[in-house]
């Protein structure tokens, strides 16, 4: 479960002070499928970012399963990261140095699991998504449907709660877009978390709710 | 998590990055090591001389006969009779002596006053002081000792007829392995490896009057003396009384900075290339070091989104960077092991004394390839390293 209270995000650098959140106050359950929405600039990055440990807040707190993340230091921060969160990016972010295999892989590394089974839980997520023939190829040798699909993969394989997605349809076009959002439906139903970030209310309309940011409010 | 084979997987990843560095690496290194190799010899005479020395180099003085002695007249031979009469009245003179060295064709040949064997580290194999016993030159034999690597040409309790002086020994023992004397020619030789070669009294050469001349060929004659002044002094005080002609009394340290100082005018100013090369060295390295963390900012990045810590980054950093490290400093060392046949045995020690200066410099190098991208992993968010999306 998520809860935030009060969040504030506030960048700041010389010359500017950006306070991409204000004041957010929100609860995400176990197993909702939730789709963020809001304009450019609004805050839904920075609001995926804070929910998925990668960055803090500046004021308020956050609560993830009953850990106060506010104030956790940077091992545990990162220890938290590797055991609950799981992401898929707008541009997939995958490894351009390392095969399609070795970019799904990656998770398991993280988490120490032998070759043996690493193998068989890759396999599993690639035959789940169909990518199974493209482990030898290279991110670039393989079309953004097929990215994206890799990306999904891998936020699969280490079987986290909690899956962060910032637009992941966005570099789609709509036939991609719509296989991507069955694949997410279907991974909702195996009971996680998933959080969405978009700003098409036709890929939003997937979701059990939309939460509607504007400047760095949830309304 | 296996971080370091991770830093393995990066290097093969992304080959190029890594034979650039390495090869910049190694090639400053290498140019690096070789001027100061040059720079290094204009210091080597006193590093050599500290290394076999027993003594404090200021302790030990060492007089320059004028041109006049090396006819050495009948009268001189009595000079130095009573220079060596009366030499250890003087106060503060613990050992005096002279030694020359000269060479069979088989052997090179220390000729050294018994008392002045205690001038370096020179022992038996049984690890024993020498022994001199004049028991046996009664007999007719003067004592020899031979060097570990001769032992089997000049077996202990043979008798060896040196031609040089027509003086007959006996070898009385071996010396301990690695025994070194002080180089012969101060200048740009090492010290003499005694390994090789016989250790033969002097004393009892110059017994026979006809041999006094080769106290003349003996370039050095030294004496260890307090650190005082005033054995100086006395000393000049004694030689002018007995009319020798002496060019000076220097003390060994002062001798050798002045040839250290004659060569290094000659060579003009060493330090500035060397040191220049190194610094380039470093850059390129840290340079280097630097742009592979840039090209890897995205893998990164990609990494802490999926499970990585930073700890885990910073110790494929550290892996990749050692890694490097030790392919520069391997190729470094093998190019000088190849370069080892054709080196003189001067270039081979100063080689070997730069052992430390070596080994320092691998961590330096290692330590300054690792700041910045530690730094930069440490204060990086996650969301920094990822690609961002240009809207
Ligand atoms: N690292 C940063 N440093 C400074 N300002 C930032 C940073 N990241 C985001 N911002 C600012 O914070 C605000 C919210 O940014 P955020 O990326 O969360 O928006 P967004 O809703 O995801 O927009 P988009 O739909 O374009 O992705 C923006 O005004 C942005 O300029
Ligand atoms: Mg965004």
């Amino acid at each position: 479960m998520i809860v935030l209270k009060d969040a504030d995000k506030l960048y700041k650098g010389d010359g500017f002070e950006t306070k991409a959140m204000d004041h957010v106050n929100l609860e995400i359950n176990n197993g909702e499928f939730v789709a963020v929405m809001g304009k450019s600039g609004s805050g839904k990055s920075t609001l995926l970012n804070v929910i998925g440990c990668m960055d803090r807040l500046t004021g308020g707190t956050y609560i993830l399963d009953d850990t106060d993340v506010s104030d956790l230091g940077i091992l545990k921060l990162d220890k938290l990261r590797k055991q609950k969160i799981s992401f898929i990016f707008q541009n997939y972010e995958l490894m351009d140095h390392y095969t399609i295999y070795e970019n799904i892989e990656l998770p398991l590394m993280a988490n120490g699991i032998g070759s043996g089974q690493r193998k068989t839980k890759v396999q599993e997520v690639m035959e789940r998504l169909s990518i199974a023939e493209l482990k030898r190829k290279y991110p670039k040798q393989i079309s953004g449907g097929e990215q994206q699909r890799t990306a999904i993969a891998r936020a699969l394989v280490s079987g986290n709660d909690y899956i962060l997605a910032d637009e992941p349809t966005g570099a789609l076009d709509e036939e991609n877009s719509g296989e991507l959002m069955k694949i997410f439906k279907d991974i909702h139903k195996d009971g996680k978390t998933i959080i969405m970030v978009t700003h098409d209310k036709d890929i939003a309309s997937y979701a059990d709710r939309i939460i509607e940011i504007k400047d760095g409010k949830v309304s | 998590m296996n971080t370091f084979l991770f830093g393995i997987f990066q290097i093969f990843k992304k080959p190029w990055i890594f034979l650039i560095t390495v090869a910049m690496m190694s090639v400053g290194l290498i140019v690096s090591f070789y001027s100061f190799i040059v720079y290094d010899s204009y210091h080597f005479p006193t590093r050599q001389a500290k290394k076999v020395l027993n003594y404090d180099l200021d302790d030990i003085y060492k007089i320059n006969f004028g041109m006049h002695m090396l006819g050495l007249h009948s009268d001189d031979f009595d000079k130095l009779d009573k220079l060596y009469g009366q030499i250890e009245d003087i106060q503060g003179i613990d050992y005096w002596g002279s030694y020359f060295v000269g060479g069979n064709g088989r052997a090179d040949i220390l000729y050294v006053y018994p008392s002045l064997t205690g001038l370096c580290d020179i022992r038996t194999n049984d690890n024993l002081a020498l022994a001199f016993d004049y028991n046996n030159m009664q007999s007719g034999y003067g004592i020899a000792y031979v060097g570990a690597d001769l032992s089997k040409v000049y077996p202990v309790g043979s008798k060896y007829l040196d031609e040089e002086t027509g003086c007959e020994y006996i070898i009385s023992g071996v010396l301990k392995d690695g025994s070194k004397w002080l180089p012969d020619d101060l200048y740009g030789s090492s010290a003499m490896n005694m390994n090789q070669a016989l250790l033969l009294d002097l004393n009892y050469a110059i017994a026979q009057p006809e041999n006094k001349v080769f106290l003349a060929n003996a370039s050095n004659y030294l004496f260890i003396g307090a650190e005082s002044d005033s054995v100086k002094d006395s000393l000049n005080a004694l030689l002018n009384k007995l009319e020798l002609d002496v060019d000076g009394i220097v003390r060994l340290g002062s001798l050798y900075s002045s040839y250290e100082k004659d060569a290094m005018d000659q060579a003009g100013e060493n330090y500035l290339l060397p040191l220049i090369l190194l610094l380039s060295a470093l850059i390129v390295s840290v340079i280097t070091a630097r742009m592979s963390v840039m090209a890897s900012k995205k893998d990164y990045g990609i990494m802490l989104s999926n499970g990585f810590h930073k700890a885990n980054i910073i110790g494929i950093i550290l892996t990749e960077n050692i890694i490097k490290c030790c392919c520069a400093f391997l190729i470094c060392v093998l190019y000088w092991a190849m370069q080892r046949l054709n080196m003189d045995e001067f270039t081979k020690t100063l080689y070997k004394d730069m052992f430390g200066f070596r080994f320092a410099l691998f961590f330096v190098i290692l330590f300054l390839m690792c700041e910045f991208p530690v730094r930069y992993i440490l204060k990086s968010k996650p969301t920094d390293l990822l690609s961002r999306r240009e809207l």
